[in-house]
């Protein structure tokens, strides 16, 4: 393998050591580095230092199992007000298939809707009548053409 | 346990089921009291931390989707706990400072630069937590979740809500800081 470490600063090859110290470098890059590390006693030794140091993590005190802990934070939460859980639809709901039967149901609410809405509208012109005694209602509510066509005499 | 089980925990949780939530705690209880430890020092404090991290988790156990694993939204709300903590304490702290030495002046001053004997130990473990205390509660935080707690770049995301690059740039950065505070009570420790 060619020295590819060469084509990068030496800047871009220290912030890669890091990710090689993690194993979140890709394998081609990291052959690269390793390759980069042989040769450069700087950044071998600043890989020592860092695994001294990161040794040193593994020392620190471990936290216990603790029931007393788990016991009281339960306490405590039961002790919160009752919350309800997330409403979640059925899961055979959301497949697929079901897609045109809803589409199809929705779509018949909505014109039973328009059909009862339409029957229970009320124009203004009847909400105008609605008041007047029925022989003025009709010396208002139709011209004379409409009169005659409704009380069926001849019209021009 | 198997992961499986843990997301049947979460459902029964997101439903409602105390018991459910209490196993969750179970699992998940020494990671998160130990990432707050490291993060506050005081235990007391830190134990406190944990159990209000926990009720947090619960209340907002709905908004969990499963996008990054429990532990990473756990970490997530333990972090921004802890920095608030720190926040707090850090104010309450120069309140207290400064009465006292309105009250004690030099004194106090001289009392303050004292050392505290049991830091003086020559442990590499109370060395290491000594050169913690001395970089940001950032840096402190990710290198916790990244050496103790042993997360991947990719939990890091998740757990503290950053970019890929926003956490290798930071983690270097954490490296260096503490490298830098290691070397220097090294050197003290030596003279």
């Amino acid at each position: 393998m060619g020295k590819g470490w060469e084509n990068m600063d030496h800047q871009t090859i220290q912030d890669n050591l890091w990710l090689l110290n993690d194993a979140e470098l890709p394998a081609q890059e990291r052959q690269v580095l390793v390759d980069h590390l042989v040769g450069c006693p700087d950044c071998s030794e600043q890989v020592a230092q860092w695994a001294l140091e990161q040794q040193t993590f593994s020392a620190l005190p471990k936290t216990e199992k603790s029931d007393f802990f788990v016991q009281q934070t339960a306490e405590r939460i039961r002790a919160l007000p009752e919350r309800r859980g997330a409403f979640t639809w059925p899961a055979w709901l959301s497949l697929p298939q079901w897609s045109p039967v809803f589409g199809a149901g929705l779509a018949t609410v909505a014109i039973c809707l328009v059909f009862i809405q339409g029957a229970a509208a009320v124009s203004t012109e009847t909400l105008l009548l609605a008041g007047m005694p029925d022989t003025e209602s009709w010396m208002f509510a139709a011209t004379d053409a409409d009169s005659a066509i409704l009380l069926g005499l001849p019209t021009e | 346990m198997p992961k499986i089980d843990e997301q049947k925990l979460i459902e029964s949780a997101q439903s409602g089921n105390h018991d459910a939530y209490t196993q969750l705690v179970q699992l998940h209880h020494v990671r998160v009291r130990g990432f707050c430890r490291s993060l506050l020092s005081h235990t007391a404090d830190a134990d406190d931390a944990a159990q209000e991290v926990f009720i947090k988790a619960y209340r907002g156990i709905n908004r969990f989707r499963g996008e990054a694993s429990f532990s990473s939204w756990l970490y997530r709300i333990a972090a921004n706990h802890c920095k608030d903590v720190l926040r707090k304490r850090m104010r309450q702290k120069t309140d207290s400072w400064d009465a006292l030495v309105e009250k004690g002046g030099d004194q106090v001053e001289a009392l303050a630069a004292t050392e505290d004997p049991q830091h003086k130990s020559g442990v590499d473990a109370e060395l290491m937590l000594q050169a913690l205390k001395t970089v940001s509660a950032d840096y402190r935080q990710i290198l916790l979740l990244r050496e103790v707690e042993g997360l991947r770049y990719d939990e890091l995301q998740l757990a503290l809500g950053c970019s890929l690059d926003a956490v290798k740039g930071r983690l270097k950065r954490a490296r260096q800081a503490l490298s830098m505070g290691w070397r220097h009570l090294s050197d003290k420790e030596s003279v």
